[in-house]
């Protein structure tokens, strides 16, 4: 125990922050090395905190903490990369903000990061470019790194073959079901055989990859649903953020064409 | 536990001060017996302005600040510029601006969206606004909330929701804040006061 040095320095994105006391803040970050964890920022609300600017949500930064009893403290903080579009575009922030809210909630704390780390890199990176396609990609990933992959190619719950009926999705057996196993009654959806590829291809492809495909709308929104009966399985709740998203994408759609940005 | 068992005057006034932000129990404690030793007055002063704050105190039916009387003395001064309403997250900001000098009408939104705590649309005073703005005497609305990433997110989702009806929506400025030093800026602070930037006057 007394080996363990005070200070440790890590490379961290921040997903989330929670004002905490007078003047204090907690907030989750995910590293490589020391994966996720919540540490504490002191005096950050005050308007002459130097950390301010380098600790907001979707800041990739250098930091350095002192060991705590309860939460580590940032001691210095300076920002590698931050998304400017994520703080100020309403539509990539919320779904931004879904994306960090499932990173915090599917990966668990303090275990090793590195494959989930990239994988958030990624997201923010390209819906800091306006790719929302990006999103169901991440899904299917995460779903991946926290070890529940869809099972796309045999039985989800038998192991057999899925036979020619239409894909059908059983989010509490983790994915599509063959025709015998599908008649005991679990609950699920029917998929497009596009919507199934799709899947595949985030699977498989590498994230630009993956955006450069000709992706049908109706088959990303079928995948999407059927994702998240997936987490929403695996959390047991809806995720908070998804409803805010779904909100923000229903006023973008109402937005009258010729105002739209770049246009 | 049980409720119905009366219990003892200080131990319940602990219970109840326990509940105020910031307080824990020891400053509970020593609340309470602070309030044991002042003179009676002192005390009951203190209960009266309580009771007589939330009696009188409300929301004003327009503008949603805290006010005694409906609607509100910024809503019913005439001197006022009525075609501007600044927007903002809590009535205490109300009196940053009237200290900065603004001179238009006020909306308390009384929260931000904060969709990872679940503070959705739904919870803010948005309808309040819409019918404000919906009323057409409204040319623009400032929003005032603070530059975090839930105030960004507030601002971003009113502009998108009062873009049909043909108000200006604006945004207070953000940059350096008086007194920095430069080469201690965020970098995302620096662009936006690049960003921003205005002419000086020659």
């Amino acid at each position: 125990m007394t080996e363990r040095p005070r200070l440790y320095a890590a490379e961290g994105l921040v997903l989330r922050r929670r004002p905490i006391g007078e003047a204090d803040a907690l907030f989750s970050v995910l590293t490589a090395a020391h994966g996720r964890f919540v540490a504490v920022a002191r005096g950050i609300r005050k308007p002459r905190s130097r950390m301010r600017g380098h600790l907001e949500p979707f800041t990739y930064s250098r930091l350095l903490l002192a060991r705590g009893r309860t939460f580590d403290v940032f001691t210095q903080v300076e920002t590698i990369r931050s998304f400017p579009r994520l703080q100020r575009d309403l539509v990539p922030q919320a779904a931004a903000l879904y994306a960090a809210e499932l990173i915090e909630r599917m990966i668990p704390e303090r275990e090793p990061a590195n494959e989930p780390l990239e994988l958030a890199l990624a997201v923010l990176e390209a819906l800091d470019e306006g790719e929302l396609g990006a999103l169901r990609w991440f899904e299917v990933r995460l779903l991946q790194q926290a070890g529940f992959g869809l099972q796309l190619d045999a039985c989800a719950r038998c192991g057999g073959e899925l036979g020619g009926a239409p894909p059908f999705f059983a989010a509490e057996a983790g994915g599509l079901l063959c025709e015998r196993c599908r008649r005991l009654g679990m609950a699920g959806l029917l998929l497009s055989d596009e919507a199934v590829r799709v899947a595949r291809a985030a699977e498989r492809r590498s994230l630009r990859q993956y955006l450069a495909l000709r992706r049908p709308a109706e088959a990303e929104a079928q995948l999407g649903r059927a994702l998240h009966a997936a987490y929403r399985h695996h959390l047991e709740a809806e995720p908070a953020t998804l409803r805010y998203l779904e909100d923000v994408l229903v006023l973008e759609q109402r937005r009258p064409r010729a105002s739209a940005p770049g246009v | 536990m049980a409720h119905d068992v009366p219990r003892d005057p200080v131990e319940e006034l602990i219970e109840q001060l326990r509940k105020l932000p910031g307080v824990g129990p020891r400053s509970a404690q020593r609340i309470a017996f602070h309030l044991l030793h002042v003179p009676k007055e002192d005390a009951e002063a203190l209960a009266t302005a309580i009771i007589e704050m939330r009696r009188r105190v409300r929301l004003c039916s327009q503008c949603c600040h805290i006010t005694e009387a409906d609607p509100c003395r910024f809503c019913s001064d005439p001197r006022r510029d009525r075609s501007t309403i600044c927007v903002v997250e809590q009535p205490l900001d109300v009196f940053a601006l009237e200290r900065a000098g603004y001179r238009g009408l006020y909306h308390v939104l009384h929260g931000v969206l904060n969709p990872l705590e679940g503070v959705g649309p739904e919870q803010l005073r948005l309808q309040e606004l819409l019918r404000r703005v919906q009323g057409g005497e409204v040319r623009e609305v400032i929003m005032a909330t603070n530059p975090s990433l839930e105030g960004e997110a507030t601002a971003m989702y009113v502009a998108r929701l009062l873009e049909p009806y043909g108000v200006r929506v604006t945004r207070l400025a953000r940059g350096i804040p008086a007194g920095a030093d430069l080469d201690f800026l965020d970098d995302a602070t620096l662009t936006r006061a690049l960003e921003g930037r205005h002419a000086l006057e020659g």
